[in-house]
């Protein structure tokens, strides 16, 4: 067992790789998991942080600004444009409103009485112009002789629908503990695939280096056991690697594993990384130029998490791009994560096309090894 | 004097890499510098130049203070160091133009040196060559050019010899004695006492960060006792016939090898025949018999109670 | 003057000969590129998505709702109303009764809670329905173009103006006499080390910047993007990340004695993670880290720049970029400080 206590020596001297990946990688699912994961009991409005300027100090403006008030959260502001574009770019408010000096008269003229600012590609931006609106009509439709009946409006403006929450028995999935594991699941699978390609395959190279491979020739540990050693270490590693991020969900969400689907997060992950091993096994067969390695593991496990709905949510993606992205198995176990299942039935095609890609990443991996052996 | 190394000691941490190193070069002279591997050789040039920083002691160069600011003294040194030291991305031709004018401003004299660098060290042919593309004898040749092309007045060789080919070797061998008679002053660090006995005027012979001795190649096998050594292969000879081999006149010391013994003689007359006459007497037979002069090895040996390559 | 033009010469040959220079600095840089523009091509011309609401067929709100564009009606039975809510498939459902049922609290349900309300509502104020009149909208849009999507390349231009990182670790190895064996050489020289540096200095940001401009000029016309409006600014913020990144690679060189692969690999790590809180990977990266920890995005340089670079271009907004200006000012001479400190030694303790 020399060559596999060596080369676990040498993949654990590329401790740096590992450590600073696996730290950004635990990080990002603290700042992310730091909101409650508690199951919801009951319905709860979202609230939007508002900002609001009153030019007019009117009665309906004040109304208005109740009636906000109790839909949102009123954040200070400032009546200055460039201000109020950055708080909008910073995220620190969803929507600033401007009532004008003249805010009673365009209401009555039915004019566009409300300056709004936001950011119309996000869901919010209908909200707040949906209540605006809503308001201005409501109040409108009382206008008579002169004056606004503001207090029935308010009344009325009260009312509401029941919302019910739909029935969970404890089998079912806890939805915001799973968007938590979706995600983590998601990344973990960039984060896998960068680390094997920049560890093993550093390590490969160390071992394929040519002084090395002589030695090895004259040295008297048959072929066979050479290669067999090498991959039971290639497997060490890797298994390591994956029972980290694993063990890493279980440690930050571990009290939430029995409401999400955890065995599938986890079956999945260790297909995944089995063809992610095998797509190494192929990467170096083809080089062992470190160089070109360290540049193999972030186009390739940064390009893949991409196209594959890791960054971005598949269902935004093109369809060209995801075409493209059938190619790597990142995509289907993306695809597994994204899905509810009920037994793995469900999933079967995307398992079957992960191994699939395993088997074709070690023939070509064969092939190419063959060819440089004539070589 | 154009080097005075005076009381050196250099400390790394625990180990003392020199121990009151001393050393004294004559302008025109070749000295080497002989030792063993890890003996401070390196740790001594590095100091001399002012690359590494030392406890005690005083450097002189060209009977000036060496200071890492002393530009004016390095404008006249050229360094060979130990291992490859040029751009992995500048031609032959660009790595030694680049060194070169470092020293040389004057664009046209530099071509004529740069040309004169390359020629001597024989690498017309490859001046388009990048380093990694080149074998490892002419990478050292490139990196001797490197060091030499601005016509220095002291040049400091560390190693040079080390892994190259045997016609390289030569090459640079030659090359480091045409230089010392261009009129440059010549240190020379090796462990190869070959390379030492041939090349070099004057020895300094260290281990363990102290000189040993120092002199000329006759002075220094003068200082050792064993002035010959004479080997016989007897075809049979009894324990106690052998031990008599001692009772010859001038005899120190002898010495089973396998099937040979080593006779050691002290300085004296007639050594030859004192034995072959004790031969003659005692009826025996030998297969062979040869007589040997000191080597620098004998003189390390004696000195040390260790052989000076391992 | 002389000596350090011709080391400018002679280092820019070195380093544009290196393969793994031009990788990271060029090539890196554009598929970097191509990936953001074939991943988020589809999203930036992307319109509200609409909101999917299930009901029964006999539903006696269901023509007003499909009226409504923002939803989409799904005509459900009984018996698929529970599997579609779990599946995402609908957002809400809306019985006969008009009460909702929804999954889990969200922006979604809630605005269809609000839509539904309103009808509730409607009926609760006492006025004739024809009063009503929603015909009208009584908002003026003042919507900036803010856009999610193009910060990313803000970011990525960030990012690589920090490049200078790489050049920036060469240069100092090869003048430190402990870290490589030219710069054993060249300490023996009469060339002074400030020379060298200031040369490779020069030489680094140079050769980034050449990289940037053809990253911008590929950017703006092979893929279309237009990113500047504000040149002048804009390119501030690039040569001062360019500074400081050639001085973050100084101060990675000098500090300690690993490979220049081990450095080169750290520089690319630290640049990731600087772009990836900037948001570089995906916006909502950048929008979770201002949120939980807004001071990151305050003190992180890549992010500094990309907000920067995003507010001068696209909010036409110049105000407050003396700010970010003067943070970056005092990293980069923080960074030339500390890796000075490194370099001025003039003896080594060990070789």
């Amino acid at each position: 067992m020399t060559v596999y206590k060596y080369f676990i020596k040498i993949a654990l001297k590329n401790k740096g790789v590992i450590l600073s990946y696996t730290i950004i990688f635990f990080i990002l699912s603290i700042i992310n998991g730091s909101t409650n994961a508690q199951r919801e009991t009951s319905f709860m409005e979202t609230k939007l942080d508002i900002g609001i300027v009153d030019n007019s100090g009117s009665e309906l403006s004040k109304s208005l600004i109740e009636y906000l008030g109790k839909k949102n959260n009123i954040i200070d502001t400032i009546s200055d444009e460039k201000y109020i574009k950055e708080q909008i770019f910073l995220e620190i408010v969803d929507a600033v409103i401007i009532i004008p000096k003249d805010f009673e008269e365009k209401v009555i003229n039915k004019e566009r009485a409300i300056e709004l600012y936001n950011d119309d590609r996000k869901i919010e931006s209908y909200q707040i112009q949906n209540q605006i609106n809503k308001f201005i009509s409501f109040t409108n439709a009382t206008y008579e002789d002169g004056k606004f009946d503001l207090s029935s409006v308010g009344i009325a403006l009260d009312e509401g629908i029941k919302v019910n929450l739909l029935k969970i028995d404890n089998n079912d999935v806890n939805q915001k503990a799973n968007t938590w594991f979706k995600f983590y699941f998601n990344f973990t699978s960039y984060i896998i695939m960068a680390i094997y390609i920049a560890v093993i395959g550093f390590v490969m190279t160390d071992f394929i280096n040519k002084e090395v491979e002589n030695r090895r020739k004259i040295s008297s540990i048959k072929f066979l056991k050479f290669n067999r050693e090498i991959y039971l270490g290639q497997l060490t590693i890797a298994s390591f690697i994956t029972l980290v991020f694993i063990l890493g969900s279980i440690v930050l969400k571990g009290k939430y594993i029995g409401e999400v689907d955890f065995s599938k997060y986890v079956i999945n992950t260790i297909v995944f990384s089995f063809s992610a091993l095998c797509l190494v096994f192929l990467i170096n067969n083809i080089t062992n130029n470190k160089f070109i390695i360290s540049g193999i593991s972030t186009v390739l496990s940064l390009g893949t998490s991409f196209i594959s709905g890791v960054m971005v949510p598949q269902q935004l993606l093109g369809e060209k791009v995801l075409t493209i992205a059938k190619f790597f198995p990142t995509y289907y176990f993306v695809k597994i994560n994204e899905t509810n299942i009920s037994s793995f039935l469900d999933v079967k095609y995307e398992i079957f096309m992960q191994l699939l890609f395993a088997m074709a990443f070690l023939l070509m991996g064969l092939y190419f090894s063959k060819v440089k052996q004539k070589a | 004097m154009i080097v005075r190394v005076k009381n050196l000691v250099k400390r790394y941490k625990e180990l003392i890499a020199l121990d009151h190193f001393n050393m004294e070069v004559e302008e025109g002279e070749i000295l080497g510098l002989l030792g063993p591997n890890g003996c401070g050789k390196t740790t001594a040039i590095n100091c001399i130049l002012s690359l590494l920083s030392f406890d005690k002691g005083e450097i002189e160069i060209f009977e000036k203070k060496m200071t890492p600011n002393s530009y004016d003294i390095k404008k006249q040194i050229g360094v060979v160091p130990q291992e490859v030291s040029v751009f992995e991305n500048l031609t032959v031709r660009e790595n030694i133009d680049y060194f070169c004018g470092l020293y040389i401003e004057d664009k046209s004299l530099r071509k004529q040196y740069v040309e004169e660098a390359i020629e001597f060290v024989g690498l017309k042919d490859y001046i388009k060559f990048y380093p990694k593309k080149l074998s490892g004898g002419l990478k050292r040749r490139l990196n001797i050019a490197c060091g030499i092309a601005h016509k220095p007045k002291l040049i400091f060789l560390d190693e040079p010899t080390v892994a190259v080919d045997a016609q390289s070797r030569n090459f640079i061998l030659d090359g480091i004695k045409r230089l010392n008679q261009e009129g440059s002053t010549i240190i020379y660090t090796t462990h190869y006492l070959e390379e030492a006995e041939m090349l070099c005027k004057r020895i300094i012979i260290m281990d363990n960060g102290k000189n040993l001795v120092s002199g000329t190649n006759e002075e220094l096998k003068a200082m050792i006792t064993t002035t010959e050594k004479i080997v016989v292969g007897f075809s049979a000879i009894e324990d106690e016939k052998a031990q008599k081999i001692k009772s010859i006149p001038h005899v120190i010391d002898i010495e089973k090898k396998e099937d040979d013994y080593i006779i050691k003689f002290e300085n004296g007359l007639n050594n030859l025949s004192n034995l072959l006459e004790f031969i003659k007497e005692n009826k025996l037979a030998y297969t062979k018999l040869y007589s040997q002069l000191p080597t620098l090895n004998d003189v390390f040996l004696e000195l040390t109670g260790k052989e000076l390559r391992d | 003057m002389k000596n350090i033009f011709r080391n400018c010469i002679y280092q820019g040959k070195n380093r544009y000969r290196d393969k793994s220079f031009l990788f990271w600095t060029l090539i890196y840089p554009l598929i970097m590129a191509i990936f953001f523009y074939t991943a988020f091509n589809g999203l930036i011309d992307i319109e509200l998505e609409s909101i999917d609401i299930g009901i029964k067929s006999e539903n006696p709100i269901g023509f007003i709702l499909e009226e409504i564009e923002l939803l989409n009606v799904h005509k459900i039975s009984e018996d698929e109303i529970n599997e579609k809510l779990e599946n995402e498939e609908i957002q809400g459902f809306i019985d006969n009764d008009l009460n909702l049922l929804v999954s889990k609290s969200g922006i979604n349900q809630t605005i269809i809670k609000e839509i539904i309300d309103q009808i509730k509502q409607m009926g609760e104020l006492n006025v004739p329905i024809e009063k009503f009149d929603f015909t009208i909208d009584y908002v003026l849009d003042r919507n900036q173009k803010a856009d999610a999507i193009i910060i990313i390349f803000y970011s990525l231009i960030a990012m690589v103006s920090t490049y200078g990182i790489f050049p920036g670790i060469e240069t100092v190895s090869l003048i430190q006499a402990n870290l490589t064996n030219v710069g054993k050489r060249i300490n023996v020289t009469p060339l002074k080390k400030n020379d060298f540096l200031l040369a490779g200095v020069i030489v680094s940001l140079i050769l980034n910047l050449l990289s940037n401009g053809i990253l911008l000029i590929f950017i703006k016309y092979i893929l279309k993007i237009d990113l500047f409006t504000e040149i002048r600014y804009s390119a501030i913020f690039i040569i001062i990340g360019n500074l400081f990144g050639v001085a973050l690679g100084m101060l990675i060189g000098a500090s300690n004695k690993q490979s220049g692969n081990v450095k080169t690999i750290l520089g690319i790590m630290i640049t990731l993670v600087l772009s990836f809180f900037s948001g570089m990977m995906s916006p909502d990266i950048k929008i979770l880290v201002d949120k939980k920890i807004p001071l990151i995005g305050k003190i992180n340089p890549i992010s500094i720049i990309t907000d920067n670079l995003y507010k001068i271009n696209l909010l036409e907004n110049t105000q407050n970029v003396n700010q970010g200006i003067i943070i970056l000012s005092i990293y980069c001479i923080t960074l030339i400080f500390i890796s000075y400190g490194f370099l001025r030694r003039k003896t080594y303790d060990s070789i």
